[in-house]
């Protein structure tokens, strides 16, 4: 079916990105992979291209557009290519709308620019090793000292922990407040007491850093507040509609990308004298999932649209959340046994989205914890 | 042409119209049972 959600203007966006991951990312990425991390002069060159901060303000060096369809474009595009290790996403679609909306004029001008030239990478820490999913559990905790904060914890598994240089950390601001106790601290590079961990190893995502953050009695000025005293929890809210979304729209991606591969592989790859794709049973495999990847992709882009106009809610990202990546996940797995002894092999794409896309499933909000909210949408 | 240049070029007023509105359903006039079968009345 062809896909209406999309102008020129997004498709001459689409040959941009394009253009840029194969001049500046398929030819490192290989070795980002085996550093376990990318170049900062990628970043650099991303800012360069005009793709961080779409939409940030012009005013702050930003692309100005509130149309997440270009977000949609970059996302697909960068999934299709098996580069998910240079986390523009991360960047533009879950941290930015924390920069753009909660910021003070002051922060803005402060973080804003280097956010959108890409010297500024940042990240947003909320696990922590004894609270994932449940943000109550949070244990990081900042005592207030008239005019900073004291800020001690520590975090795991936070998407670029070992590049960023503007750290997002959820961290408990009144010890009796439950979830409402909770506020937004941003720690910057170079802080006394900020200590960075292990680059984690990984099963997938393999040039992406993920890392494990300490904080030691580290001096965090009032004005690095983000948002309301202990309003992280609505701010937190608010803004994991997007970054839901946001993953959807790379799983069904990455669940399209995997067919197509896996359909001209079996066409190509014969097996008792025939391709595989003669074989019955292989084209009800690639006819049970192009018929979900269809009906999927329908409902993302219904969703994308919604989401570009406003309109789009908590309940409905979380089924485009859980959804999409069970499919993502349901695919690889299908995909990579009609490859065959191939597809476990890490020089095959199929074997490699196999690895990167399991997280999916699991970061953002747990499949699980999707289906809690839109369950108790429904029965509460 | 970067990325932030494209979508100033394409976007120079701020405020995009809605995407919404550049779809004929919406724009449609609603229309019973009957009148649907004819097709949309183009008087």
């Amino acid at each position: 079916m062809k896909r209406q959600i999309f102008a020129p203007e997004h498709d001459a966006f689409r040959d941009t990105v394009r253009a840029f991951l194969d001049r500046e990312v398929l030819p490192h990425y290989a070795q980002w992979e085996k550093d376990g991390i990318v170049s900062r002069e990628a970043w650099r060159a991303a800012g360069k291209q005009g793709l961080l901060g779409l939409a940030v303000p012009e005013e702050y060096g930003g692309g100005g557009t509130p149309d997440f369809r270009y977000a949609a474009v970059l996302a697909e595009e960068f999934t299709r290519a098996g580069a998910p290790g240079l986390a523009l996403g991360l960047h533009n679609d879950i941290i930015g709308p924390y920069l753009t909306g909660l910021a003070t004029e002051e922060q803005r001008r402060r973080w804003l620019p280097g956010f959108c030239d890409g010297s500024l990478i940042t990240a947003i820490a909320m696990t922590e090793p004894g609270a994932g999913s449940d943000l109550q559990g949070i244990r990081t905790h900042a005592e207030d000292r008239g005019d900073h904060w004291v800020l001690n914890g520590s975090k795991t598994f936070i998407s670029n922990g070992i590049l960023a240089d503007l750290v997002i950390v959820v961290a408990r601001t009144t010890p009796e407040g439950g979830a409402h106790g909770l506020s937004l601290l941003v720690v910057e590079r170079g802080t006394a007491g900020f200590e960075r961990g292990r680059n984690l190893d990984k099963i997938g995502q393999k040039a992406q850093d993920t890392a494990e953050l300490f904080f030691h009695d580290v001096r965090v000025p009032k004005e690095n507040l983000l948002g309301e005293l202990n309003g992280a929890f609505l701010h937190l809210m608010t803004n994991l509609a997007q970054e839901r979304l946001s993953i959807a729209v790379s799983a069904i991606a990455a669940a399209e990308h995997l067919l197509e591969i896996t359909t001209e592989y079996v066409k190509e790859r014969e097996a008792f004298g025939r391709p595989l794709a003669t074989k019955q049973h292989i084209r009800f495999e690639v006819a049970e999932m192009a018929t979900e990847c269809a009906v999927t992709r329908t409902f993302l882009d219904r969703c994308i649209e919604d989401h570009s106009n406003g309109e789009l809610d908590a309940v409905h990202a979380s089924m485009a959340k859980w959804w999409a990546t069970e499919l993502q996940k349901r695919v690889a797995d299908r995909c990579l046994q009609l490859h065959g002894g191939y597809g476990y092999m890490s020089e095959y794409p199929v074997a490699r989205a196999f690895t990167d896309g399991r997280i999916q499933t699991i970061y953002g909000g747990t499949t699980e914890i999707m289906k809690e909210i839109i369950g108790r949408s429904l029965l509460s | 042409m970067n990325g932030h240049e494209l979508i100033r070029s394409r976007h120079p007023v701020k405020g995009r119209e809605p995407i919404g509105s550049r779809h004929p359903m919406k724009v449609q006039k609603p229309m019973n049972g009957q009148e649907s079968m004819k097709g949309p009345d183009t008087e």
